[in-house]
């Protein structure tokens, strides 16, 4: 692999801490580290998985890269350029490049849109010149590309099962033709014959349009097809990074031995 | 003589789009002290099929249209109101997937054993009923008892919650424990933990287990036996090592197919052919 990948995005040092409150009637004051740290980078066209139990901070980086996370401390630079202290409205369109899709296809579709506003939104936001027609052509193509019917357009998200509603949502981040897409446990609420479909989707996607993923997951299996790279965190801190295979073949830090000897086989 | 024997059970349920035949025509045997996984996706009718073991189904919208359930030789859907109450939480102890939602969060945990114990071991006394508490979370491998006795279930983790609600399930000597996604919500670390004492359990209790889940990797070190459900009908039933070494049924092949596995490296997961499937 003499493949020179250059880095979209690089995470350095992110710190993002909450106050908490505990004992009676909140007297104490004690600090949370969700994120305490972590430095990593995600090229052009990668892969790059990021694995940890509940609690370890790993949906909180996806968040906070996209500012849906209040960032304590540390820098998010976005081809070379330190995005963390930008004005809203000078971040936002970075907002074009950076995507999420989320793990509840349920909770993250406002029930009471069309599909078609739901994809559209974004192409109203960020290109607002557009006409109606060719926001309208636009959603098509989109559906098309993850799967869907263009007729799926004027209906209501109730109306899909959980993998059409991925795909509704995976056709909301790719409206805006991002760079990257963080993908926060993409199929954990999935069955697995329809985990496989969407993983299949998400692949080939990237294939078509060299979309870089920060894949945020829990199951190791997913985690190792998908990934180029992969993170380890727990409590806060990447406790291992590496390429696939040193990760999942050599793994060298307890907890990492720790979560793949906990993975059930089969047979 | 099976410890449970369900024969040719049908369950309809009334909905809005029309009926839906939930368990279609199901039949199957669990001996004393067994552990048989019940595996099918979403809508394959398992948790509907472990429900109505006990008659725990709401009806309407259910609707039983036939068969009957044999546990120790006598139809749970004829038996009446307090011999269901007897038999639920006594000899048939469910565990859920959700640890959080099935206690109660006003209760401390030990007010809710004691609930349970008053209820099918009225013998015990208040001071017996403290011990049996304490005995039951040392059980289910709980190292301070004293500590999560006192505890509201808010201040457990997953984990050491559904220790607690296996611990309750346990207090009243089930012979038939039925787990429904026992782990499903637990981290991958805490799903072994909480597997290997379930296993652990049965082998000390000597109770048959009716583990109803998703993932077929699970089933493969805890059941005897396998029953893989596709939409309400059970599609094929074996031994857990054959069945997953050898799937028969183009479902199973299916769905053993399409999980990425450690290490295996697939260049592109295998994928289900629905149309196909509903065809053949």
């Amino acid at each position: 692999m003499n493949r020179k990948i250059q880095n979209l995005l690089e995470v350095r040092d992110l710190k993002v801490h909450y106050p908490s409150r505990s004992g009676f009637f909140f007297g104490i004051k004690n600090v949370v580290r969700a994120v305490d740290g972590v430095s990593f980078s995600i090229g052009e066209g990668e892969t790059v998985g990021l694995v940890g139990e509940s609690g370890s901070g790993k949906t909180t980086v996806g968040r906070a890269i996209i500012r849906l996370a209040p960032i304590t401390d540390g820098a998010v630079i976005w081809e070379g350029r330190d995005v963390t202290r930008l004005e809203e409205g000078d971040f936002r369109p970075l907002r074009k490049h950076i995507q999420m899709i989320f793990q509840d296809p349920y909770g993250s579709l406002n029930p009471r849109l069309t599909i078609e506003s739901i994809v559209g939104e974004a192409l109203a936001i960020h290109f607002p010149k557009m006409s109606r027609a060719d926001r309208r052509d636009r959603v098509t193509q989109l559906l098309r590309q993850v799967g869907l019917q263009p007729e799926h357009a004027r209906r209501y998200p109730h109306e899909f099962s959980g993998g059409q509603r991925q795909r509704i949502g995976i056709a909301r981040a790719l409206a805006v033709s991002p760079r990257l897409i963080i993908c926060d446990e993409p199929v954990s609420a999935l069955d697995v014959s329809v985990q496989a479909q969407i993983i299949n989707l998400l692949q080939d996607l990237q294939q078509e349009l060299k979309l870089a993923y920060l894949f945020i997951g829990h199951d190791l299996g997913v985690v190792e097809h998908v990934s180029d790279r992969v993170l380890v965190m727990q409590h806060g801190e990447i406790v291992e990074a590496g390429s696939r295979d040193e990760i999942y073949r050599k793994p060298k830090h307890p907890y990492t031995q720790k979560l793949l000897a906990a993975v059930p086989s089969l047979v | 003589m099976p410890l449970l024997e369900v024969q040719n059970l049908r369950i309809t349920f009334t909905t809005e789009e029309g009926e839906v035949k939930a368990v279609d025509d199901i039949s199957f045997a669990i001996q004393p002290g067994e552990v048989v996984a019940l595996v099918g996706e979403s809508g394959s009718g398992k948790s509907v099929m472990a429900l109505a073991l006990a008659r725990l189904l709401q009806s309407p919208p259910a609707r039983y249209d036939g068969g009957q359930v044999l546990f120790e030789g006598r139809n749970t859907l004829a038996m009446g109101r307090s011999e269901l109450q007897q038999l639920r939480g006594g000899k048939i102890a469910y565990v859920f997937q959700e640890p959080s939602t099935s206690l109660n969060p006003v209760f401390r945990v030990r007010t809710q054993i004691a609930e349970a114990l008053a209820l099918h071991r009225p013998d015990l006394g208040a001071a017996d009923r403290r011990n049996e508490i304490r005995r039951l979370l040392t059980e289910v491998g709980i190292q301070d008892p004293a500590r999560v006795m006192d505890a509201y279930p808010h201040q457990l983790s997953g984990g050491m919650q559904q220790r607690v609600m296996i611990a309750m399930a346990i207090a009243c000597r089930p012979v038939l424990l039925v787990a429904d996604e026992p782990t499903t919500a637990l981290d991958v670390t805490i799903q072994a933990q909480i597997l290997d004492l379930l296993r652990e359990l049965r082998q000390r209790l000597g109770m048959a287990v009716l583990l109803i889940t998703h993932n077929f990797a699970i089933v493969s070190n805890m059941a005897d036996r396998v029953m893989v459900m596709y939409r309400g009908r059970i599609v094929e039933e074996g031994v857990a090592r054959d069945v997953l070494r050898k799937p028969q049924h183009p479902y199973t092949q299916a769905l053993i197919a399409c999980i990425p596995r450690l290490g295996s490296r697939q260049k592109r997961l295998a994928t289900m052919d629905r149309a196909a499937l509903a065809a053949g």
